[in-house]
């Protein structure tokens, strides 16, 4: 009978930095040289890299566990995910659906993720796009659209 | 030097740079009252408002913000026991007992002197110690620049906490972002991938409004929301503000000089300050056992040195161009912004400037003192504003504040873009700072030692050879691994320490 084999934990921020270390690493080496003595533009990011990897050895070494709380219970998953979401598709709108429309949707979203009720959401969210839009549009003639 | 003084006083007596003054000390008061803004999500959303305003009006409403949150973030802290910005926290330990003990009017009277008293120690010593530095800074060539650009990346491990190499890997990623774009030499584009608008590099402000904006809010609905419920006890005999002062005198003093030097440590904010002056503090008192259970002079040290923090940090970041903490770091974006580049030539090229933003700093602490006594009770009740509203609000100000800046969406996805990852970083326990640290002080190391190349030929050994170089790379190494050999010293003492 041997000994049972303990399973060392694998760092994800280990692992995440030393893949960009070597990523930068490879793509400093990729850019052109200069002729002279002097290091040419992949000499930083190529340092940069490798810095990077080695400073990932130390934490991919200790193996610590990282267990990563993404949200505190489920319930906190739905309005997260939701405000990632909601977001994604305003910039995606951005061209397409007036500011005023598009922000006062997103504020009423937002507001209502946090159960925040309808007509509270609809006139805070309301109100604080007037606001935005009467500052940055009128007082310093930002266009959002 | 005194026309320069007397052109900035005359400045200062401009009705709108005082009102746009006043109206930074209210934004600044109301983003640190409110638990989950900060000082530093409150100039990097309003950075781009003042975009339109010439540079003293710009920077009189940014600083009046800056000096403004601070103070206002003990009120929430000694009334609610939550603290209104970080730099905050130590102020929960005392501030909340007192109030809780019926003495909440003096705790509060306790914040508004104490950080005027940090305020003002830090400003003087901005206005005393700035040319000196900047004129022995005027003298160094870029190697001595790059050196220093090192040193002020590696006190990144300091900062770090208990995550050293967590904070050094994100300071190496923030230097890796700074290389994005054209590079400096040769003007060979890097990782643009294609795209035209990256050419300029990742735009700082942005990445800093998602990071502290977009990011914050994030990580606070993945925490779910915090009910503000404490009960706050007032007395009714309030003491007069003059008989507050004579026994907190010592602890603002020395609370004040801790966060001088702390601020001007590049990277360490108000936070550690004020753990750092309430600590000291303890230690220095005959009675010890009163501190966290409502001690005055603990008070004191905590919001003394949280303030004195941003005269230590003005003077680094304007003599030497490195941020001493965060909102500084976001203001270095703001001065470019308007066309000044922080660093010694600040002091050669605008010295009535450098005079004007001594005397703005003067004037928000003496403006912040006056609103911090008459409004800390209307500021208190303004904590309780439910979180749903102030997360809208940020997003919101989030979004119109990165496309306000260039009028470009791009600026919006890379805000969004580093609010994910200031999310995903912050859960991952990976400091920010030093990301931060290391996107601002990345152009800075990268062009000047290349140019110190160019001057020398290709040869290091010159570059190395300079007794001023040597001084900030040693220091940069002992500041580096210090704290990792600490680490290792306390894993290592810790199954001894939990056997007893």
């Amino acid at each position: 009978m041997g000994c049972p084999v303990k399973k060392r934990p694998i760092d994800p921020v280990a692992c995440g930095f030393a893949a960009i270390g070597v990523t930068l690493a490879y793509a400093g080496w990729q850019f052109p040289r200069l002729g002279g003595v002097v290091p040419g533009p992949g000499f930083f990011p190529m340092v940069c890299g490798l810095a990077m990897l080695a400073f990932a050895l130390p934490l991919f070494i200790a193996g610590r566990p990282r267990p990563v709380q993404w949200v505190a219970t489920q319930q906190q998953a739905r309005p997260l995910i939701a405000l990632i979401l909601a977001l994604t598709l305003y910039l995606l709108l951005w061209h397409w659906v007036p500011f005023l429309i598009r922000t006062a949707l997103l504020a009423i979203v937002l507001l209502r993720l946090a159960s925040v009720g309808w007509r509270r959401a609809t006139f805070a969210g309301c109100l604080t796009t007037l606001a935005l839009w009467a500052g940055f549009f009128l007082g310093l003639h930002v266009n959002f659209d | 030097m005194s026309s320069e003084l007397t052109a900035a006083l005359t400045q200062l007596l401009e009705a709108r740079i005082v009102g746009f003054l006043t109206a930074g000390v209210g934004l600044g008061m109301l983003f640190g009252a409110l638990p989950g803004l900060t000082a530093t999500m409150g100039i990097a959303l309003l950075v781009p408002l003042t975009f339109w305003l010439p540079t003293d009006q710009g920077l009189a409403m940014l600083l009046g913000i800056y000096c403004g949150a601070i103070p206002a973030g003990g009120i929430p802290a000694i009334l609610l026991n939550v603290p209104g910005t970080p730099a905050s926290i130590a102020a929960t330990w005392d501030g909340y007992a007192l109030s809780q003990k019926g003495r909440a009017d003096l705790a509060l009277k306790i914040n508004v002197f104490a950080s005027l008293f940090g305020q003002l120690l830090g400003v003087l010593f901005l206005a005393l110690a700035a040319f000196p530095i900047a004129s022995l800074a005027l003298r160094m060539g870029p190697a001595e620049y790059f050196g220093l650009g090192v040193f002020g990346l590696s006190l990144m491990a300091g900062v770090s906490g208990k995550r050293v190499w967590e904070g050094v890997l994100a300071g190496t990623l923030g230097l890796a972002l700074a290389t994005v774009g054209l590079d400096p030499l040769t003007a060979y584009p890097r990782f643009t991938f294609g795209l035209p608008e990256l050419l300029d590099g990742v735009a700082f402000i942005p990445v800093m409004i998602g990071l502290f904006g977009l990011g914050e809010v994030l990580a606070a609905i993945s925490a779910g929301v915090t009910p503000f419920g404490a009960t706050t006890h007032r007395s009714a005999d309030a003491p007069a503000l003059q008989r507050c002062v004579g026994p907190v005198l010592g602890s603002s003093l020395l609370g004040s000089l801790i966060g001088v030097f702390v601020g001007a440590v590049p990277a360490a904010g108000g936070d550690i300050a004020a753990i750092i002056a309430w600590d000291q503090s303890r230690r220095l008192s005959p009675n010890r056992e009163e501190f966290g259970q409502g001690s005055t002079r603990g008070l004191a040290a905590a919001c003394a040195a949280a303030n004195a923090v941003i005269g230590g940090a003005m003077t680094t970041m304007m003599t030497l161009g490195i941020p001493g903490d965060a909102p500084s770091a976001v203001l270095i974006g703001a001065l470019l912004i308007h066309g000044v580049q922080p660093g010694p030539l600040m002091f050669r090229d605008h010295r009535t400037l450098v005079w004007t933003i001594v005397l703005l700093l003067a004037l928000a602490a003496l403006v912040t003192a006056s609103v911090g006594l008459l409004g800390s009770a209307p500021l208190a009740r303004l904590a309780r504003v439910p979180a749903p509203y102030l997360w809208m609000a940020v997003v919101l100000l989030s979004i119109t504040g990165a496309y306000a800046l260039n009028n470009s969406l791009t600026d919006v996805w890379l805000m969004f873009i580093a609010g994910l990852a200031g999310f995903v970083l912050r859960k991952l326990e990976v400091p920010l700072g030093p990301l931060v640290l290391g996107l601002i002080l990345g152009p800075m190391i990268e062009s000047n030692l290349r140019r110190a190349l160019v001057l020398s030929r290709g040869d290091w050994s010159t570059i190395f050879a300079r007794p001023l170089v040597l001084v900030f790379l040693v220091a940069a190494a002992a500041a580096l691994f210090g704290p990792v050999a600490a680490l290792r010293r306390t894993q290592h003492n810790r199954p001894a320490a939990l056997s007893r």
